[in-house]
């Protein structure tokens, strides 16, 4: 997938922790505005972007809100106002924005998020999805990173989809909280001339002006409410198209990443079973396949990168090559089941696709899953 | 689907301020089942009418004119009515 890159510039390698990758990216990715409040475990990025600003390295306005709601609600503002704009949250943090999330989604204000994800009540700061699953519907588009490489790499892709004319939509960008957000690892940084020439600066489609005023998201009957949800649904439609593109642009330009909303690991022709997961249990379960390889059981890990919007067609292409599927989720629709099973189950429906379905729920609240972990359920099912 | 200038453009939820922008096309004065009625016979040119209006529908053009009413504004809360000192307005069905 790996393909050499374009440019000669040199980029630089450091040990950086998923936070020090988000406050990284979001630097160079010169964002005008950043509203933000500290959660734990998100509060590294906070702490290091506001330090970078307080020592003149990075030519920003931080805004020091008393809360997240307030920091979606500057964030909305700024945006508007005309400029990028980041701000990163978690868990309850995320939760207490709620109401400013779905304005920022469905009225289409383009800020790029990262949620360090992180289990809700009761108190628990381990990691699981259950905090930005529940925003899943709120159109935003979002992204799940494996590693801090990954992080560094979609974010900064992120700035790229949500500001494109035809998305204009936020962009979360979720990583797994203390597995990537405190765990150090390499980490290639791009030279910031390579990164200004992938990411121009920010191009308001609609911006607030007092020679002209208008309103943004006033009272609109239903007809108009009609007309920009169906937007909305366009605009997904729209940004399956534009977020390979700019992950082939991003590849082609710095040699990482690749254009596809999922990534295949391992041989997907000869696979007996596949493995479904998102985030760091996904890389993890590339991790299970060579103990699986020992037992003469050769798997593949699918990895949905982007899950909003769906990836269906790359799902079902590559589920279609194998005769079994184990689902691991990392947080529940409670009533029903895993997010990623539901949806998944839909689209095999659909498309007529025969395979022998299996789901399970690991990790919540931080459990630990370990590759070995994964490498047994697969037995089980075998 | 791939080619970018055939994607639909967002719609963005822009308001800007417009004579009649309420739904109807604005002439709210729909809304009223009765209106009020003015008789320039009994009337002092307090302004009482004038002044206690919520809608800013009663106008006076000038001082020492009389009051008349916008009935494409006017709702028929019928304040003017009650407010009148000299029973100058009366409310009549619609």
């Amino acid at each position: 997938m790996v393909q050499a890159a374009k440019t000669t510039r040199k980029s630089t390698t450091e040990l950086l922790t998923g936070n020090a990758a988000v406050a990284t990216a979001a630097k160079l990715a010169r964002p005008q505005v950043i509203p933000a409040y500290p959660i734990t475990p998100q509060t590294l990025i906070v702490e290091t972007i506001s330090g970078m600003i307080a020592r003149g390295e990075f030519d920003c306005d931080f805004v020091n809100v008393e809360s997240e709601h307030s920091a979606m609600g500057a964030a909305i503002g700024a945006s508007l106002g005309g400029v990028r704009t980041f701000t990163a949250t978690s868990a309850h943090g995320l939760l207490y924005m709620g109401e400013l999330v779905w304005w920022a989604g469905v009225t289409r204000v383009p800020i790029v998020m990262p949620v360090v994800n992180r289990s809700l009540n009761p108190w628990n700061i381990w990691p699981d999805h259950q905090d930005s699953m529940t925003f899943r519907d709120a159109g935003w588009i979002q992204f799940y990173a494996k590693n801090n490489q990954e992080v560094l790499d979609l974010t900064l892709c992120a700035f790229k989809i949500a500001e494109h004319h035809k998305v204009w939509m936020p962009v979360m960008v979720c990583l797994d909280g203390f597995i990537l957000s405190h765990t150090s690892a390499q980490v290639q940084i791009p030279a910031q001339e390579d990164v200004d020439e992938f990411l121009p600066p920010f191009k308001p489609l609609a911006m607030l002006d007092p020679d002209d005023p208008f309103a943004h998201g006033s009272l609109t009957d239903s007809e108009g409410i009609w007309e920009l949800r169906m937007s909305l649904i366009d605009g997904f439609n729209n940004a399956r198209v534009i977020i390979p593109k700019v992950f082939q642009e991003y590849s082609e330009k710095f040699g990482r990443l690749s254009k596809d909303m999922i990534e295949i690991v391992g041989d997907i022709n000869n696979a007996m079973v596949g493995i479904i997961a998102i985030g760091t249990l996904g890389e993890e379960a590339e991790q299970s396949l060579e103990v699986l390889k020992q037992k003469n059981i050769n798997a593949v890990v699918i990895r949905p990168r982007v899950i909003r919007p769906f990836p269906k067609k790359e799902l079902i292409a590559a589920l279609k090559k194998i005769p079994k599927v184990l689902v691991i989720d990392r947080s529940v629709s409670f009533g029903n089941a895993g997010q990623l099973a539901i949806e998944i189950q839909a689209e095999l429906y659909v498309n007529k696709v025969e395979i022998e379905f299996h789901q399970i729920i690991r990790g919540l609240g931080g459990k630990d899953v370990t590759y070995m972990d994964i490498a047994s359920e697969v037995e089980k099912i075998m | 689907m791939g080619n970018e200038s055939e994607m639909k453009d967002p719609v963005l939820p822009l308001g800007r301020p417009t004579v009649g922008s309420a739904p109807g096309p604005g002439t709210t004065g729909d809304w009223r089942t009765s209106r009020p009625v003015f008789s320039e016979e009994k009337c002092t040119k307090c302004y009482q009418c004038w002044l206690n209006c919520p809608e800013g529908t009663v106008r006076v053009d000038a001082k020492g004119e009389y009051p008349y009413i916008d009935y494409v504004y006017c709702k028929g809360c019928g304040v003017c009515v009650h407010v009148c000192p000299v029973d100058a307005l009366k409310m009549e069905k619609e």
